[in-house]
């Protein structure tokens, strides 16, 4: 793998791992929304009014820079994944559906806004659902057929590392959820959850890696359990609910893991550096990633500063 | 039954159409809402605040609607049409990917302006982020109309060498930013768009002019004016840009030039414009001829130079002929909207208020509905006149599809979506608009 190729699996697994971070902050809002409305909603609604939009900006900028960095494995994953990227985009366009009229129709329409809210929370969650079966399918490459462009299910679910990792995860952003967005109730419960969660993940991943790459779950777990832990002592509860401090920790736990992974796709079956383009475009790409994620790393650092500074501190 | 070429075909036309309406809206709207700020500093009128904040929430609206429809295009694009992803991935990405850095733009400045109008103490500083937005919008829109252009007049490898063995050889990324017909088409669809977007405007305030009184009145009424001479620059400037983008097809994409105009024949010299057309067994029937028209347009003032015909190409590569239609329909509805806007134009300059009569009134809304219609047309001419080409000259849509029967099931739901939730957007965004007395006292 020459440097080029390896800076630009790094820059894709960091634009993932922001990606996902973000995302993960409407998960745990999505379980907490259901949950716990009339405890969180005020809070949830503070932090996730503004940022879905970020959100689905990331989704299309991790999407783009997939199609530039392996072009020609696009008609694989198109055939492949086909049924699940539509099912996603219908949900996903339900999901931008309800949060816009629950924040702006609010009480003027048959349904409520809290209904609504309920409903975002709702479709979230199955977003979150099918982007945890590809991803784990992407890794795995159990259910995937690659002769025949198709990718079954069922076939996936039954294996219980597959299975094992989607419930994890929905372990674990719920109980992260509770220091997230400040919930007093069940808060000693929700150690108990992530620690669970992380341990069905933890072997989740070990297997689908083939026992090769579990040296690289020390800092994640690490990183995982730091927030929850905290959560529990008076004295540390603070920090532990900052946000700043979940949005650092969790970028980093998903790009370790996600660059441990690459380049390796499909249980091994994909190398992906044998997808890449010509070198014309790979150092273009390269340099347009250099100066345009600094730009986005500077809007995104004032947006979080402009946040943090007026309005998460007049909470 | 639809075959999935078809079927892919159709639902990728449907999700650009109504991504198209939101962009319009989102790109006019960014516009008005700076202007109206501005005058709220400059003036500290309070009915200017009040607009400026209505526009700006519905801006977020259609703003919203348009991210979703966008990102639904951005997973179609490789879901529907892999081969021509992999394709456009390795020659000309850049566009989209610059094109997401001005997306970010545009997410960020728009709701750190709306959101967190209150918490500005420099009100030059939140304006500021109005400017943020303006460019976001356009620059995303004349990034992506190069990938447009890119289809249409395709650069930046060795075309010959693809089609000869399927092989991406000789790759110049940077040259899909200054393609043969990129600027043309960039300076024509930017000027469209602000036009169609104009007139929107000017339709909305039309009509709560009409049905509101006093204050609020008179701010629609400044809506009005404000949006009719936004149209109006814009219309102009369009009118232009369409004279040159066709010129452009004339050596870029004769094929398509000699279908939309019609041309069964080329020719050198004292070439008529046919007015309407329909083609229907080898003959075309309920057209005007205006004789050397369609010559001395093309080459003012002598009228001698040579004009493309669809005999001079296999049936087999024409794209379907009513796109002379809705050629037709473009041009001289675009006509039409430019007499109306010099109208109210003149009237503002020599003062005169013409905006309360009732046909000026009427006319302002249907304008707003008929400048969409021309813009539509604009687009369902460029897209169907490059058929059965994805990328012109080289690979066809039929080759580029995703051929699998599941889309078609879930797609048609996607699409049954659309039609239920897109016409509630746009009412609810007419809602928004709606200014009340006790919004202005409270503010």
């Amino acid at each position: 793998m020459t440097l080029l190729e390896n800076l630009e699996l790094f820059f894709n697994a960091s634009i993932f791992a922001i990606f996902f971070t973000i995302a993960s902050t409407e998960l745990m809002a999505g379980s907490m929304l259901i949950f716990y409305y009339k405890e969180t909603n005020e809070e949830i609604k503070k932090f996730i009014v503004p940022i879905w939009e970020i959100t689905g900006t990331f989704l299309v900028f991790y999407v783009v820079n997939v199609e530039a960095l392996v072009p020609s494995l696009i008609p694989i994953l198109a055939y492949v994944y086909i049924p699940y990227i539509l099912l996603f985009i219908f949900v996903y366009g339900a999901r931008n559906g309800f949060i816009i009229f629950a924040e702006f129709i609010g009480k003027t329409f048959a349904i409520t806004e809290e209904q609504l809210y309920k409903l975002y929370g709702f479709v979230t969650l199955i977003l979150g659902t099918l982007l945890l079966i590809a991803y784990g399918s992407l890794i795995s490459g159990v259910g995937v057929d690659l002769n025949n462009y198709s990718f079954d299910l069922f076939q996936y679910l039954s294996y219980w590392p597959d299975a094992g990792f989607v419930l994890g995860s929905a372990l674990i952003y719920f109980g992260l959820a509770h220091s997230f967005f400040r919930v007093e109730k069940n808060y000693k419960l929700s150690l108990s959850l992530t620690v669970f969660g992380v341990l069905m993940n933890s072997l989740s991943f070990i297997y689908f890696t083939n026992f090769k790459f579990y040296n690289y779950l020390i800092l994640p777990i690490v990183f995982t359990l730091i927030i929850p832990v905290m959560n529990q002592f008076y004295y540390t509860r603070k920090y532990a609910r900052n946000k700043i401090l979940y949005l650092i920790l969790m970028s980093l736990t998903v790009g370790i893991t996600e660059k441990a992974i690459l380049p390796y796709l499909f249980g091994g079956k994909i190398n992906v550096i044998d997808y890449f383009p010509n070198s014309a475009i790979q150092v273009a790409m390269f340099q347009a990633t250099i100066i345009g994620g600094t730009l986005v790393g500077i809007f995104l650092a004032y947006y979080f500063y402009f946040y943090f500074k007026k309005i998460e501190r007049n909470v | 039954m639809l075959d999935p070429v078809t079927f892919d075909r159709l639902f990728f036309a449907l999700s650009m159409a109504f991504h198209m309406i939101f962009v319009t809206i989102t790109m006019g709207l960014s516009i008005l809402v700076s202007i109206y700020e501005l005058r709220y500093i400059k003036s500290k009128k309070i009915e200017y605040k009040v607009l400026a904040k209505k526009l700006a929430k519905a801006l977020v609206l259609s703003f919203a609607f348009g991210t979703a429809s966008g990102t639904l295009i951005a997973f179609e694009l490789f879901s529907l049409f892999p081969k021509f992803m992999a394709v456009a991935s390795q020659v000309a990405i850049l566009p989209f990917y610059v094109e997401v850095f001005a997306f970010f733009l545009e997410t960020i400045a728009l709701i750190m302006y709306f959101y967190f109008w209150e918490n500005f103490k420099n009100l030059y500083a939140h304006w500021f982020l109005s400017i943020l937005v303006i460019i976001g919008t356009a620059s995303s829109a004349i990034l992506i109309t190069m990938i447009n252009a890119f289809m249409n007049t395709p650069t930046g490898f060795n075309i010959a060498n693809f089609i000869s063995t399927g092989k991406i050889t000789d790759v110049n990324p940077w040259a899909v930013f200054n393609g043969p017909s990129t600027w043309s088409e960039e300076y024509h669809v930017i000027t469209t768009t602000y036009a169609a977007a104009g007139f929107m405007m000017l339709a909305i305030f039309s009509y709560y002019y009409k049905k509101t009184k006093d204050r609020i009145a008179e701010i629609m009424k400044n809506g009005m004016k404000t949006s009719s001479i936004f149209a109006g620059i814009s219309i102009l400037l369009a009118g232009i840009s369409g004279h040159f983008t066709e010129l452009m097809l004339l050596t870029e994409q004769p094929l398509k030039y000699a279908a939309i105009e019609l041309n069964f024949y080329p020719a050198t010299s004292n070439a008529p414009e046919l007015i309407g057309g329909l083609y229907y067994n080898n003959s075309t029937y309920f057209y005007i001829s205006i004789p050397n028209l369609q010559s001395l347009l093309a080459y003012f003032p002598s009228g001698n130079g040579y004009l493309p015909g669809l005999y001079e190409y296999p049936a087999s590569l024409w794209p379907p002929l009513y796109i002379h239609l809705t050629f037709d329909l473009m041009v001289f509805g675009g006509i039409l909207l430019g007499i109306f806007a010099l109208i109210l134009f003149v009237s503002i300059i020599f003062k005169k208020d013409i905006f309360n009569k009732r046909t000026i009134i009427n006319g302002s809304i249907i304008s707003g509905f008929l400048a969409m219609a021309v813009y539509d047309a604009g687009w369902v001419t460029n897209e169907v006149g490059r058929q059965p080409w994805i990328i012109y000259n080289v690979m066809t849509v039929e080759e580029a599809a995703n051929v699998s029967s599941v889309i078609i099931p879930i797609g048609f739901s996607i699409m049954v979506f659309y039609l239920v939730s897109i016409p509630i957007t746009i009412l609810y965004i007419l809602k928004i608009l709606k200014v009340k007395v006790e919004e202005i006292s409270n503010v």
